[in-house]
Protein backbone atom coordinates (compact mmCIF):
# COMPACT_ATOMS: atom_id res chain seq x y z
CA UNK A 1 0.00 0.00 0.00
CA UNK A 2 2.82 2.34 0.98
CA UNK A 3 4.55 1.56 -2.25
CA UNK A 4 1.48 2.41 -4.26
CA UNK A 5 0.95 5.69 -2.46
CA UNK A 6 4.57 6.68 -2.99
CA UNK A 7 4.50 5.96 -6.69
CA UNK A 8 4.50 8.87 -9.16
CA UNK A 9 1.37 7.40 -10.69
CA UNK A 10 -0.53 7.81 -7.40
CA UNK A 11 0.60 11.40 -7.14
CA UNK A 12 -0.54 12.07 -10.69
CA UNK A 13 -3.92 10.48 -9.95
CA UNK A 14 -4.43 12.61 -6.82
CA UNK A 15 -3.51 15.78 -8.68
CA UNK A 16 -5.83 14.85 -11.51
CA UNK A 17 -8.62 14.21 -9.01
CA UNK A 18 -8.13 17.63 -7.44
CA UNK A 19 -8.18 19.30 -10.84
CA UNK A 20 -11.36 17.46 -11.79
CA UNK A 21 -13.02 18.63 -8.58
CA UNK A 22 -11.96 22.18 -9.22
CA UNK A 23 -13.11 22.17 -12.83
CA UNK A 24 -16.42 20.58 -11.93
CA UNK A 25 -17.08 23.46 -9.55
CA UNK A 26 -16.23 26.05 -12.16
CA UNK A 27 -18.26 24.35 -14.84
CA UNK A 28 -21.31 24.27 -12.51
CA UNK A 29 -21.00 27.97 -11.89
CA UNK A 30 -20.58 28.77 -15.55
CA UNK A 31 -23.58 26.69 -16.49
CA UNK A 32 -25.70 28.60 -14.06
CA UNK A 33 -24.86 31.95 -15.51
CA UNK A 34 -26.56 31.67 -18.88
CA UNK A 35 -29.89 30.25 -19.76
CA UNK A 36 -30.49 29.31 -23.36
CA UNK A 37 -34.11 29.48 -24.40
CA UNK A 38 -35.93 28.33 -27.50
CA UNK A 39 -35.88 31.67 -29.13
CA UNK A 40 -33.85 33.72 -31.44
CA UNK A 41 -33.21 36.14 -28.62
CA UNK A 42 -30.92 35.28 -25.83
CA UNK A 43 -32.10 36.87 -22.67
CA UNK A 44 -30.26 37.22 -19.46
CA UNK A 45 -31.96 38.54 -16.37
CA UNK A 46 -30.05 39.73 -13.38
CA UNK A 47 -31.72 39.93 -10.03
CA UNK A 48 -29.79 40.56 -6.85
CA UNK A 49 -30.80 39.61 -3.34
CA UNK A 50 -29.46 41.21 -0.27
CA UNK A 51 -29.84 40.65 3.42
CA UNK A 52 -29.87 43.50 5.86
CA UNK A 53 -30.87 44.19 9.42
CA UNK A 54 -31.00 47.53 11.18
CA UNK A 55 -31.17 48.46 14.82
CA UNK A 56 -33.29 51.35 16.01
CA UNK A 57 -33.45 53.29 19.26
CA UNK A 58 -36.53 55.33 19.99
CA UNK A 59 -37.64 54.97 16.37
CA UNK A 60 -34.39 56.25 14.89
CA UNK A 61 -31.61 54.37 13.18
CA UNK A 62 -28.07 55.04 14.27
CA UNK A 63 -25.51 56.88 12.22
CA UNK A 64 -23.33 54.59 10.13
CA UNK A 65 -20.81 52.47 11.96
CA UNK A 66 -21.14 51.57 15.60
CA UNK A 67 -24.20 53.39 16.96
CA UNK A 68 -24.12 55.32 20.21
CA UNK A 69 -26.92 54.30 22.54
CA UNK A 70 -28.58 56.83 24.80
CA UNK A 71 -29.04 54.40 27.65
CA UNK A 72 -32.03 55.47 29.68
CA UNK A 73 -31.76 59.06 28.46
CA UNK A 74 -35.27 59.10 27.07
CA UNK A 75 -36.76 58.22 30.45
CA UNK A 76 -34.68 60.86 32.18
CA UNK A 77 -35.64 63.49 29.66
CA UNK A 78 -39.31 62.67 30.03
CA UNK A 79 -39.31 62.53 33.82
CA UNK A 80 -39.88 65.97 35.25
CA UNK A 81 -37.14 66.98 37.64
CA UNK A 82 -34.78 64.12 36.81
CA UNK A 83 -31.34 65.45 36.08
CA UNK A 84 -29.45 62.20 35.94
CA UNK A 85 -29.58 58.45 35.79
CA UNK A 86 -30.81 57.08 39.12
CA UNK A 87 -29.26 54.09 40.83
CA UNK A 88 -31.93 51.45 41.41
CA UNK A 89 -34.48 52.84 38.96
CA UNK A 90 -35.50 50.67 36.01
CA UNK A 91 -35.01 52.34 32.63
CA UNK A 92 -36.50 51.23 29.35
CA UNK A 93 -34.35 50.68 26.29
CA UNK A 94 -36.66 51.56 23.40
CA UNK A 95 -34.90 49.31 20.88
CA UNK A 96 -36.29 47.70 17.75
CA UNK A 97 -34.97 45.90 14.68
CA UNK A 98 -36.24 45.78 11.13
CA UNK A 99 -35.40 43.96 7.94
CA UNK A 100 -33.50 46.38 5.73
CA UNK A 101 -32.67 43.78 3.08
CA UNK A 102 -34.72 42.07 0.39
CA UNK A 103 -35.15 38.54 1.75
CA UNK A 104 -36.78 37.05 4.82
CA UNK A 105 -34.51 36.59 7.80
CA UNK A 106 -34.20 35.25 11.32
CA UNK A 107 -32.67 37.58 13.89
CA UNK A 108 -31.09 37.37 17.30
CA UNK A 109 -29.85 40.06 19.65
CA UNK A 110 -26.81 39.77 21.87
CA UNK A 111 -26.52 42.17 24.79
CA UNK A 112 -23.15 42.70 26.45
CA UNK A 113 -22.87 44.54 29.77
CA UNK A 114 -19.74 45.51 31.62
CA UNK A 115 -17.99 48.27 33.54
CA UNK A 116 -15.22 50.47 32.25
CA UNK A 117 -12.87 53.13 33.49
CA UNK A 118 -14.16 55.68 30.99
CA UNK A 119 -11.87 57.26 28.47
CA UNK A 120 -12.75 60.34 26.52
CA UNK A 121 -15.30 62.75 27.78
CA UNK A 122 -18.66 61.96 29.23
CA UNK A 123 -21.34 64.57 28.83
CA UNK A 124 -22.02 66.80 31.79
CA UNK A 125 -24.98 64.60 32.57
CA UNK A 126 -22.88 61.42 32.56
CA UNK A 127 -23.72 59.70 29.26
CA UNK A 128 -20.83 58.48 27.17
CA UNK A 129 -20.17 56.38 24.09
CA UNK A 130 -19.01 53.38 26.08
CA UNK A 131 -15.30 53.76 25.39
CA UNK A 132 -12.77 52.93 28.07
CA UNK A 133 -10.75 50.17 29.68
CA UNK A 134 -12.83 47.29 30.92
CA UNK A 135 -12.77 47.05 34.71
CA UNK A 136 -13.02 43.37 35.59
CA UNK A 137 -12.97 44.07 39.32
CA UNK A 138 -16.53 45.43 39.11
CA UNK A 139 -19.44 43.02 38.88
CA UNK A 140 -21.41 42.95 35.60
CA UNK A 141 -24.19 41.30 37.61
CA UNK A 142 -24.93 44.73 39.12
CA UNK A 143 -26.12 45.78 35.65
CA UNK A 144 -29.48 44.05 35.66
CA UNK A 145 -31.35 43.30 32.43
CA UNK A 146 -34.83 41.88 32.07
CA UNK A 147 -34.92 38.10 31.60
CA UNK A 148 -38.27 38.14 29.86
CA UNK A 149 -38.49 40.27 26.75
CA UNK A 150 -41.84 40.00 25.02
CA UNK A 151 -41.56 38.23 21.67
CA UNK A 152 -37.99 37.08 22.29
CA UNK A 153 -36.60 33.95 23.89
CA UNK A 154 -33.46 34.09 25.98
CA UNK A 155 -30.92 31.36 25.37
CA UNK A 156 -29.81 30.08 28.80
CA UNK A 157 -27.00 28.12 27.16
CA UNK A 158 -25.38 31.28 25.84
CA UNK A 159 -25.60 33.18 29.14
CA UNK A 160 -22.42 34.49 30.73
CA UNK A 161 -21.79 37.18 33.34
CA UNK A 162 -21.42 39.73 30.57
CA UNK A 163 -23.62 38.36 27.80
CA UNK A 164 -27.26 37.47 27.14
CA UNK A 165 -28.62 36.25 23.82
CA UNK A 166 -32.24 36.61 22.73
CA UNK A 167 -33.82 34.96 19.68
CA UNK A 168 -36.82 36.48 17.94
CA UNK A 169 -39.65 33.98 17.62
CA UNK A 170 -40.50 34.40 13.99
CA UNK A 171 -39.03 35.82 10.86
CA UNK A 172 -38.64 39.38 9.67
CA UNK A 173 -39.83 40.19 6.18
CA UNK A 174 -38.52 42.99 3.97
CA UNK A 175 -40.55 46.16 4.36
CA UNK A 176 -42.15 44.94 7.58
CA UNK A 177 -42.64 47.09 10.65
CA UNK A 178 -39.78 47.24 13.16
CA UNK A 179 -40.02 44.57 15.83
CA UNK A 180 -39.61 45.98 19.35
CA UNK A 181 -36.95 44.63 21.68
CA UNK A 182 -38.37 46.05 24.93
CA UNK A 183 -35.35 45.48 27.17
CA UNK A 184 -34.76 47.36 30.44
CA UNK A 185 -31.72 48.16 32.56
CA UNK A 186 -31.39 48.70 36.29
CA UNK A 187 -28.23 49.40 38.27
CA UNK A 188 -28.44 47.37 41.47
CA UNK A 189 -28.52 49.81 44.37
CA UNK A 190 -26.30 47.51 46.43
CA UNK A 191 -23.32 49.07 44.63
CA UNK A 192 -23.46 51.97 47.09
CA UNK A 193 -22.56 49.53 49.87
CA UNK A 194 -19.33 48.53 48.10
CA UNK A 195 -16.77 50.72 49.87
CA UNK A 196 -13.12 50.67 50.76
CA UNK A 197 -11.55 52.61 53.60
CA UNK A 198 -8.88 54.98 52.32
CA UNK A 199 -5.62 55.74 54.07
CA UNK A 200 -7.08 59.07 55.19
CA UNK A 201 -10.00 57.37 56.89
CA UNK A 202 -12.65 58.27 54.36
CA UNK A 203 -14.72 55.77 52.50
CA UNK A 204 -14.17 55.30 48.79
CA UNK A 205 -17.03 53.92 46.76
CA UNK A 206 -15.83 51.13 44.46
CA UNK A 207 -18.25 52.08 41.68
CA UNK A 208 -17.76 55.85 41.93
CA UNK A 209 -16.62 57.18 38.56
CA UNK A 210 -17.11 53.83 36.84
CA UNK A 211 -19.09 53.71 33.62
CA UNK A 212 -21.50 50.92 32.86
CA UNK A 213 -21.72 49.96 29.23
CA UNK A 214 -24.42 48.20 27.24
CA UNK A 215 -23.52 46.88 23.83
CA UNK A 216 -26.24 45.56 21.56
CA UNK A 217 -25.56 43.45 18.49
CA UNK A 218 -28.20 42.14 16.13
CA UNK A 219 -27.45 39.27 13.73
CA UNK A 220 -29.61 38.13 10.85
CA UNK A 221 -29.47 35.00 8.72
CA UNK A 222 -31.51 33.85 5.74
CA UNK A 223 -34.68 31.84 6.28
CA UNK A 224 -34.14 29.80 3.09
CA UNK A 225 -32.73 26.50 4.34
CA UNK A 226 -33.20 28.23 7.65
CA UNK A 227 -32.28 25.42 10.00
CA UNK A 228 -29.05 24.72 8.19
CA UNK A 229 -28.34 28.44 7.87
CA UNK A 230 -28.83 29.02 11.58
CA UNK A 231 -26.73 26.03 12.39
CA UNK A 232 -23.99 27.10 10.02
CA UNK A 233 -23.97 30.72 11.10
CA UNK A 234 -24.99 30.63 14.75
CA UNK A 235 -24.34 27.03 15.75
CA UNK A 236 -28.03 26.80 16.57
CA UNK A 237 -30.18 23.92 15.43
CA UNK A 238 -33.91 24.21 15.77
CA UNK A 239 -36.14 21.41 14.54
CA UNK A 240 -38.95 22.92 12.51
CA UNK B 1 10.91 13.00 -4.99
CA UNK B 2 9.32 12.11 -1.66
CA UNK B 3 9.22 15.79 -0.77
CA UNK B 4 7.59 16.67 -4.05
CA UNK B 5 5.00 13.98 -3.53
CA UNK B 6 4.17 15.27 -0.08
CA UNK B 7 3.85 18.83 -1.38
CA UNK B 8 1.59 17.72 -4.19
CA UNK B 9 -0.56 15.69 -1.81
CA UNK B 10 -0.90 18.69 0.50
CA UNK B 11 -1.76 20.92 -2.43
CA UNK B 12 -4.44 18.49 -3.61
CA UNK B 13 -5.92 18.26 -0.10
CA UNK B 14 -5.92 22.06 0.23
CA UNK B 15 -7.73 22.40 -3.09
CA UNK B 16 -10.40 19.92 -2.09
CA UNK B 17 -10.83 21.49 1.39
CA UNK B 18 -10.93 24.93 -0.12
CA UNK B 19 -13.92 23.98 -2.22
CA UNK B 20 -15.68 22.47 0.80
CA UNK B 21 -15.22 25.54 3.02
CA UNK B 22 -16.48 27.79 0.26
CA UNK B 23 -19.70 25.85 0.00
CA UNK B 24 -20.53 25.72 3.72
CA UNK B 25 -19.96 29.43 4.37
CA UNK B 26 -22.38 30.59 1.74
CA UNK B 27 -25.32 31.71 3.90
CA UNK B 28 -26.56 35.28 3.77
CA UNK B 29 -25.96 37.06 7.05
CA UNK B 30 -26.07 40.66 8.25
CA UNK B 31 -25.55 42.55 11.48
CA UNK B 32 -25.81 45.93 13.16
CA UNK B 33 -24.59 47.14 16.55
CA UNK B 34 -24.61 49.99 19.02
CA UNK B 35 -23.31 50.70 22.49
CA UNK B 36 -23.44 53.37 25.12
CA UNK B 37 -23.29 53.90 28.84
CA UNK B 38 -23.36 56.16 31.81
CA UNK B 39 -20.70 57.25 34.25
CA UNK B 40 -21.90 56.92 37.84
CA UNK B 41 -21.00 59.32 40.60
CA UNK B 42 -21.45 57.98 44.08
CA UNK B 43 -20.63 59.45 47.43
CA UNK B 44 -20.06 62.94 48.60
CA UNK B 45 -19.96 64.90 51.81
CA UNK B 46 -21.96 68.08 51.42
CA UNK B 47 -21.17 70.93 53.81
CA UNK B 48 -23.64 71.88 56.50
CA UNK B 49 -24.83 75.40 56.99
CA UNK B 50 -26.10 76.40 60.40
CA UNK B 51 -27.05 79.64 62.06
CA UNK B 52 -28.40 80.47 65.46
CA UNK B 53 -30.77 83.19 66.51
CA UNK B 54 -33.47 82.19 68.91
CA UNK B 55 -33.36 78.77 67.33
CA UNK B 56 -30.99 76.79 65.16
CA UNK B 57 -31.62 76.90 61.45
CA UNK B 58 -30.03 74.02 59.56
CA UNK B 59 -29.52 74.06 55.79
CA UNK B 60 -27.44 71.48 53.97
CA UNK B 61 -26.11 72.42 50.56
CA UNK B 62 -24.75 69.99 48.02
CA UNK B 63 -21.88 71.21 45.88
CA UNK B 64 -22.39 71.87 42.17
CA UNK B 65 -21.84 68.77 39.99
CA UNK B 66 -21.70 66.52 43.04
CA UNK B 67 -23.54 63.22 43.22
CA UNK B 68 -27.09 63.12 44.50
CA UNK B 69 -27.34 62.17 48.18
CA UNK B 70 -29.86 61.64 50.96
CA UNK B 71 -29.29 63.55 54.22
CA UNK B 72 -30.49 63.28 57.78
CA UNK B 73 -29.87 65.45 60.80
CA UNK B 74 -29.71 64.84 64.51
CA UNK B 75 -29.54 67.44 67.26
CA UNK B 76 -27.76 66.43 70.44
CA UNK B 77 -28.58 68.02 73.75
CA UNK B 78 -28.18 66.91 77.34
CA UNK B 79 -30.08 63.65 77.79
CA UNK B 80 -32.87 65.11 79.88
CA UNK B 81 -33.52 67.81 77.25
CA UNK B 82 -33.15 65.65 74.15
CA UNK B 83 -36.87 65.08 73.69
CA UNK B 84 -37.66 68.74 74.38
CA UNK B 85 -36.09 70.05 71.20
CA UNK B 86 -38.64 71.32 68.72
CA UNK B 87 -38.29 70.68 64.99
CA UNK B 88 -40.10 72.35 62.11
CA UNK B 89 -39.32 72.46 58.41
CA UNK B 90 -40.97 71.46 55.19
CA UNK B 91 -39.80 68.17 53.66
CA UNK B 92 -38.20 67.06 56.94
CA UNK B 93 -39.63 64.06 58.77
CA UNK B 94 -38.87 62.47 62.11
CA UNK B 95 -37.42 58.96 62.10
CA UNK B 96 -39.67 56.09 63.13
CA UNK B 97 -37.66 54.57 65.96
CA UNK B 98 -37.33 57.54 68.28
CA UNK B 99 -33.60 57.97 67.62
CA UNK B 100 -34.18 61.71 67.06
CA UNK B 101 -33.03 61.62 63.46
CA UNK B 102 -34.79 63.95 61.04
CA UNK B 103 -34.78 62.88 57.42
CA UNK B 104 -34.89 65.17 54.43
CA UNK B 105 -37.51 63.58 52.23
CA UNK B 106 -36.11 64.64 48.87
CA UNK B 107 -32.92 63.57 47.09
CA UNK B 108 -30.37 66.35 47.36
CA UNK B 109 -28.96 66.86 43.88
CA UNK B 110 -25.67 68.61 43.15
CA UNK B 111 -25.95 72.38 43.44
CA UNK B 112 -29.13 72.31 45.50
CA UNK B 113 -29.89 72.91 49.17
CA UNK B 114 -32.37 71.46 51.61
CA UNK B 115 -35.23 73.46 53.00
CA UNK B 116 -34.38 74.88 56.39
CA UNK B 117 -34.87 72.72 59.46
CA UNK B 118 -35.61 74.89 62.47
CA UNK B 119 -34.51 73.38 65.75
CA UNK B 120 -36.03 75.18 68.69
CA UNK B 121 -33.90 75.13 71.79
CA UNK B 122 -36.13 77.28 73.99
CA UNK B 123 -37.23 74.29 76.05
CA UNK B 124 -33.64 73.31 76.64
CA UNK B 125 -32.74 76.51 78.45
CA UNK B 126 -32.98 76.34 82.20
CA UNK B 127 -35.89 78.21 83.75
CA UNK B 128 -34.97 81.79 84.48
CA UNK B 129 -31.79 81.60 82.47
CA UNK B 130 -29.86 84.83 82.28
CA UNK B 131 -27.87 86.12 79.31
CA UNK B 132 -24.39 84.61 79.41
CA UNK B 133 -25.47 81.25 80.75
CA UNK B 134 -24.36 78.38 78.54
CA UNK B 135 -26.42 75.71 76.91
CA UNK B 136 -25.16 73.32 74.30
CA UNK B 137 -27.02 71.82 71.35
CA UNK B 138 -24.94 70.12 68.69
CA UNK B 139 -26.25 69.54 65.19
CA UNK B 140 -24.84 66.56 63.32
CA UNK B 141 -25.79 65.34 59.90
CA UNK B 142 -25.11 62.31 57.73
CA UNK B 143 -25.33 61.77 54.00
CA UNK B 144 -25.53 58.61 51.94
CA UNK B 145 -25.65 58.02 48.17
CA UNK B 146 -29.14 58.38 46.81
CA UNK B 147 -30.77 55.19 45.60
CA UNK B 148 -34.19 54.62 44.09
CA UNK B 149 -36.85 51.99 43.68
CA UNK B 150 -37.55 50.47 40.26
CA UNK B 151 -40.29 53.04 39.65
CA UNK B 152 -37.96 55.92 40.49
CA UNK B 153 -39.04 56.84 44.03
CA UNK B 154 -36.34 57.64 46.61
CA UNK B 155 -35.56 54.46 48.54
CA UNK B 156 -34.86 55.98 51.98
CA UNK B 157 -35.51 52.80 53.90
CA UNK B 158 -32.97 50.73 51.96
CA UNK B 159 -30.43 53.54 52.18
CA UNK B 160 -30.85 54.37 55.88
CA UNK B 161 -32.55 51.36 57.40
CA UNK B 162 -35.86 50.83 59.16
CA UNK B 163 -35.74 54.17 61.04
CA UNK B 164 -36.29 56.17 57.87
CA UNK B 165 -39.81 57.09 56.78
CA UNK B 166 -40.86 55.73 53.40
CA UNK B 167 -41.08 58.13 50.46
CA UNK B 168 -44.56 59.38 49.72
Amino acid sequence: MKKILRSPAATAVMLLLALVLLLTGFVDSVRAALNLQESTIYESQLSTTSIGVTLQEDGKTYASGFGVMKVGAKDVAEAAGDKEFKIGKTYSLPLAVYNSGSIDEYVRITVYKYWVAPSGTATATGWFAGEGTKDRSLDPGKIVLADNVAGWVKDPGAETLERSVYYYQGKLSPGGDPVPFPQTVTIDSSIVKEVELSSTGTYLYSYDGAGFVLQIEVDAVQTHSGDAARKGSWGLWKES
Amino acid sequence: MKRNTAILLLLAAALVLGLTIGASGAYFTANDAAKGGYVLRIGHTPPIGEKFEDHKEVVITNEPDAATVFVRVKAFAAAKYQDKLGYTGSNWKKGLSGDFYYYYMLPLEGGTATDALHVSVSEVLPAGAEPGEKSNVIIAYESTPAIFTADGKPDFRTAWGADAPAAE
